[in-house]
């Protein structure tokens, strides 16, 4: 197609591209509590992972992609994959600027599981988004001249509203990211957005960070060091002394992350010199202060992972952006019913080089006698300077097409310091400066015990809050703040609202109530409408709609809980059939956040009851205006009467529709729509596929349709509601999980023990165990064994318990040894612990036999653990053969411990594994 | 060790100063927690026989240190799906313990590894 006169092609295609299938996802719920996944938490629940891969089969499969294409860009985007760019082609040159993958071949990295490298990932609320590998809701907007695809989703986590919107225009050679992310639930989350985009990587390829960014962290930002020339240590490693230039990819040896310093500029990228192709990303550095590389690097932990992640395309690495972050872990809050909007901007450029300085109109690269200058838009006549000591050297008129290079010749000149401007596309001075020092490294946060103030305490609960930490527990901090000072209020405040994340909304009323009476000792009015607003939402679900109101209503004298105490007091105010009220409430809540996703909506339904529909429909059409996904207000517009059938709402519903629908749910049964709230449920399996969550089954009266394959368990208050009373076993055991996920252990085993299911067992097996009850918890383990004997994630799970409780060896190897029918297909995990066990019975023979016998696919924080087995099978035997005086084998043996075999899909992030080894 | 046994001292020496000279820092949770006392037997085995103990010395202070803090939640993370969570006390008293005792192999000369 020829494109021309503001030409863009935006529409949905369908592709077909080489698919490994994923696996089924794991039944049963895993509480893992202390999961880590990239320094965060990694607890699943409530959805079900993914615990293996099918990496044997590769089938042709169609996805519906959405193509945005203008005269120089080519994107193609797949809304069924995490909403992920899955290429971008610079149509001028060719060259894909993103890592352009031709096979869809999960691996396990994700925060459930599977997860594909390649384009990009819009990752959030943290690290590698939970839903990378689910679909998204999506709609293509003519938007301006442009188009703009928004890809949504309520996050499987936190259930916030997640939305990217990339957006094309005609005539330019970026693309924008808008993002829309808007926490539609009533308690505040952290968050952090990191666009994830893969760069194609060879020995030539480099990257840039701003002029001024003197060094670069590692995560958690406690590794440092220079840049571009990194010395010292870093993450483990000692640099030569001499330094090493680490813009060169091939300069870093070992996988490994650099986040930049923060800059004053706006961009970064990375360009492959031998291509000479490369991309820039640009944002405001104000917000998007995230700029990161992530390698693999050359080693062999960079080939399993290569292996594992695609089949002919090489080597990639990870240019991230972050905003509102910028580390990983770093987030930012956000509030109950805040939205906030924010854009990133990505271009391709050419033979330009190294860009010295890019915006979203230019990058130009000053350097070797020469300007090389590319724009993102048509230049006409516009004035070129180039001036050092208040000298024009260069200065020339300059008219481009987007994407063209220009190139300069420059006199011979000093280029120390100068000053370059392309007239009103940008300016740019280089000065010499004092090099930013290195930071101090980020604390330790002590035991909670160790702390001294009550603040100190306090704020270190915080941070482990909003870092999401996956094994310190931020209550033991709020309640050793009290301990210290018993009337602190801030930390009755943090506990409070702890409590009611973990249903307990008695304490929570309880904990506010002290937190309130003690900043009440001289002001009523406070500073802060928080502990209101929090008191309130316990009252609520206490079902103290009176309280809750006037608590709300307080909260709302402080401009912080305006927002999100209107909201609230609308719903209780829709609820009461006094719409006039509710009306009032979600307006003033509108007034102080004109985009909080719930109030506009509840203002509208409130109109229409009040008699006003059309103003109603109009409230609705503006909301959607803005966010044509917010499907509170799509159903609401239904509701209403308006533009919305439905067959219109729910066919947009990609984005687990059961779960969606039981936000929509909540919200309109909170509001007092309880008639409506029935109907949206009762209509999803009439015009949806998909499988259906069990408590949506319940609620709409037909038990029979409770899907036990979908992907999520119960977690709500309002769904444990549905779910109390209920006499079928199925509801015993969702409610004894919700239970038992909200740390309620005790009322979870009490539920198990009424179910006489296999899933029932193995929960009352991770309860007995939690409570050190071992032997009976291990009777339990067999008991659902015996009942489901086929199931891989139970035989796992008595072959790590057996292990790691140092049962018997020689018994542990027989036992898993009986469950292992075909090792070629057994599971990696188990496999692994049957090599253990081999291990550790000394039977370092059959270890070697398991590992070498079966093929392994690496999983993130897994590719050690296996790499071990191999290392202490010949460990073990190599110090046999030594204690045997045979030094030569021995020797032998110990230098074959520290080569990992390809097989075992293995590798090390450090050496020191081998250092066992290597001392013998 | 090997190396010595076949009279390869030299090769066996730049093992052990290999050894000495490395530096895990504090991200990966997947490194050999009990490096150090390596690093002490490395240290004895190139001549530095009060350094070593004393290295060595320091980590097991270190360790007992460790051993007795009061967890705030659990006692380590783990990147896989496991629902069975231990005792952070327990467990935090075994991993150091494992420790504490290689350790006190090496001060009182009771390892083989010396």
């Amino acid at each position: 197609m020829a494109f021309g006169n503001g030409t863009i092609i935006a529409e949905r295609e369908k592709i077909v591209i080489p698919t490994y299938p994923e696996s089924p996802c794991e039944e049963l719920p895993m509480f893992a509590e202390n999961r880590v996944h990239q320094r965060s938490t990694g607890n699943p629940y409530p959805n079900k992972v993914v615990i293996k891969t099918r990496q044997k089969e590769k089938i042709d499969k169609e996805y519906e992609a959405i193509r945005l294409e203008n005269e120089y860009l080519e994107l193609i985007i797949l809304p069924e994959i995490g909403g992920r760019i899955f290429s971008a082609k610079d149509k001028r040159t060719g060259y894909d600027f993103f890592y352009r993958q031709h096979v869809i071949k999960p691996a396990l990295i994700g925060a459930l599981g599977s997860w594909i490298s390649g384009g990009v990932e819009f990752n959030w609320p943290y690290h590698h988004r939970p839903s990378t590998f689910m679909p998204v809701d999506s709609e293509i907007v003519k938007d301006g001249d442009g188009y703009t695809v928004w890809l949504s989703e309520h996050d499987p986590i936190d259930r916030m509203k997640g939305m990217v919107g990339i957006h094309l225009e005609p005539g330019k050679a970026y693309f924008e990211t808008r993002m829309k992310v808007s926490n539609r639930t009533s308690m505040r989350h952290s968050f952090l957005w990191w666009e994830n985009t893969a760069v194609p990587v060879n020995p030539e390829y480099e990257i840039f960070f701003p002029p001024d960014v003197d060094y670069v962290n590692f995560h958690y930002r406690r590794s440092h060091t220079t840049y571009p020339i990194a010395n010292g240590m870093f993450n483990g490693y000692r640099y030569p002394d001499e330094g090493v230039d680490i813009r060169k990819h091939f300069n870093t040896k070992f996988s490994t992350s650099y986040f930049s310093a923060d800059s004053d500029y706006d961009f970064f990228g990375g360009y492959d010199n031998g291509k000479k192709c490369g991309v820039v990303h640009v944002s405001d550095h104000h917000t998007s202060t995230g700029k990161k590389m992530f390698t693999w690097a050359y080693n062999q932990l960079s080939q399993s992972w290569e292996r594992a992640l695609t089949d002919t395309d090489g080597a990639y690495a990870e240019l991230m952006a972050g905003s509102y972050s910028n580390n990983q872990p770093d987030f930012s809050w956000l509030e109950p019913y805040e939205t906030k909007n924010f854009s990133q901007y990505w271009f391709p450029i050419s033979e330009i080089g190294i860009p010295t300085y890019a915006n979203l109109s230019a990058a130009v690269n000053v350097s070797d006698g020469k300007i090389k200058l590319q724009t993102t838009e048509k230049v006409k006549n516009a004035k070129l300077v180039l001036e050092i000591g208040g000298k024009n050297v260069i200065s020339k008129k300059i008219t481009l097409e987007p994407g063209e290079v220009a190139e300069i010749e420059l006199p011979a000149v000093d280029l120390s310091e100068y000053r370059i401007a392309l007239e009103g596309v940008f300016e740019y001075e280089k000065k010499n400066r004092v090099k930013n020092p290195l930071p101090p490294f980020f604390p330790e946060v002590p035991m909670p015990n160790e702390e001294s103030s009550a603040y100190r305490a306090y704020q270190d609960g915080i941070h482990l809050m909003q870092f999401r930490d996956p094994s310190m527990d931020c209550r033991k901090y709020f309640e050793r703040a009290i301990e210290l000072d018993p009337e602190f209020a801030p930390a009755y405040e943090t506990l409070g609202e702890c409590a009611i994340n973990d249903g307990n909304f008695e304490l929570a009323e309880e904990l506010l109530n002290k937190c309130i009476e003690v900043t009440n000792r001289l002001n009523t009015e406070h500073q802060s409408g928080r502990a209101y607003y929090l008191r309130g939402l316990a009252k609520k679900q206490l079902g103290k709609d009176h309280e809750a109101e006037w608590n709300f209503r307080k909260a709302a004298w402080s401009a912080d809980s305006v927002s999100c105490g209107m909201t609230e007091a609308a719903r209780i105010g829709a609820k009461k059939k006094d719409f006039k009220i509710g009306l009032f409430c979600a307006e003033t809540a509108l007034n102080y956040a004109k985009e909080n996703p719930v109030a506009g909506p509840i203002a509208a339904l409130c109109d229409y009851k009040l008699g006003n529909k059309s103003a109603a429909r109009d409230r609705l059409y503006a909301i959607l205006d803005n966010d044509p996904l917010n499907h509170l207000a799509r159903y609401a517009l239904f509701i209403c009467g308006g533009k919305m059938t439905e067959k219109d709402f729910y066919g947009k519903l990609a984005s687990d529709p059961s779960q969606t629908c039981l936000d929509v749910y909540v919200d309109l049964l909170s509001a007092g729509f309880a008639d409506e709230a029935y109907q949206l449920l009762a209509d999803l399996p009439v015009y949806c596929t998909e499988k259906l969550a069990p408590v949506v089954a319940y609620i709409i009266g037909k038990p029979e349709l409770a899907d036990p394959m979908h992907r999520t368990f119960p977690t709500r208050p309002e769904e444990k509601n549905v779910l109390v009373g209920r006499s079928e076993e199925y509801a015993k055991y969702l409610l004894g999980c919700l239970e038992f996920a909200h740390r309620r252990y005790d009322n979870a085993y009490k539920l198990w023990c009424e179910c006489t299911n296999f899933e029932a067992a193995r929960c009352r097996a991770v309860y007995l165990w939690k409570m050190g009850k071992i032997d009976e918890a291990m009777a339990e383990l067999d008991r659902a064994i015996a009942a489901a004997p086929d199931c891989d994630q139970l035989i796992y799970e008595k072959a790590y318990l057996l292990n790691h409780m140092g049962y018997d060896a020689k018994k542990t190897e027989e036992i898993i040894g009986s469950y292992v029918t075909d090792i070629k297909v057994a599971r990696d995990d188990v496999c692994t612990e049957w090599a253990a066990a081999a291990i550790r019975a000394g039977d370092y023979e059959k270890a070697l036999w398991i590992l070498n016998n079966h093929e392994y696919i690496p999983c993130e924080g897994g590719e050690t653990i296996i790499a071990k087995q191999h290392i202490n099978a010949h460990l073990g035997m190599g110090i046999d053969f030594y204690n045997n005086g045979e030094y030569s084998r021995a020797l032998d043996e110990l230098r074959i411990a520290q080569v990992i075999p390809d097989n075992l899909g293995a590798g090390l992030w450090h050496e020191d594994p081998l250092v066992p080894s290597k001392y013998r | 060790m090997t190396l010595i046994k076949l009279n390869r001292a030299d090769d066996a020496e730049n093992i052990f100063k290999y050894i000495e000279g490395i530096y895990v820092d504090f991200f990966s949770n997947m490194h050999l927690p009990e490096l150090p006392v390596y690093q002490a037997l490395a240290k004895i085995r190139l001549g530095k026989g009060e350094e070593g103990i004393a290295y060595c010395r320091k980590f097991r202070d270190e360790w007992a240190a460790a051993r007795v803090r009061k967890d705030s939640g659990y006692f380590n993370t783990t990147p896989f799906f496991i629902s069975y969570l231990d005792d952070a006390k327990t467990m935090r008293e075994a991993y150091y313990d494992r420790l504490i005792n290689f350790a006190d192999s090496v001060i009182n000369g009771t390892t083989e590894l010396l």
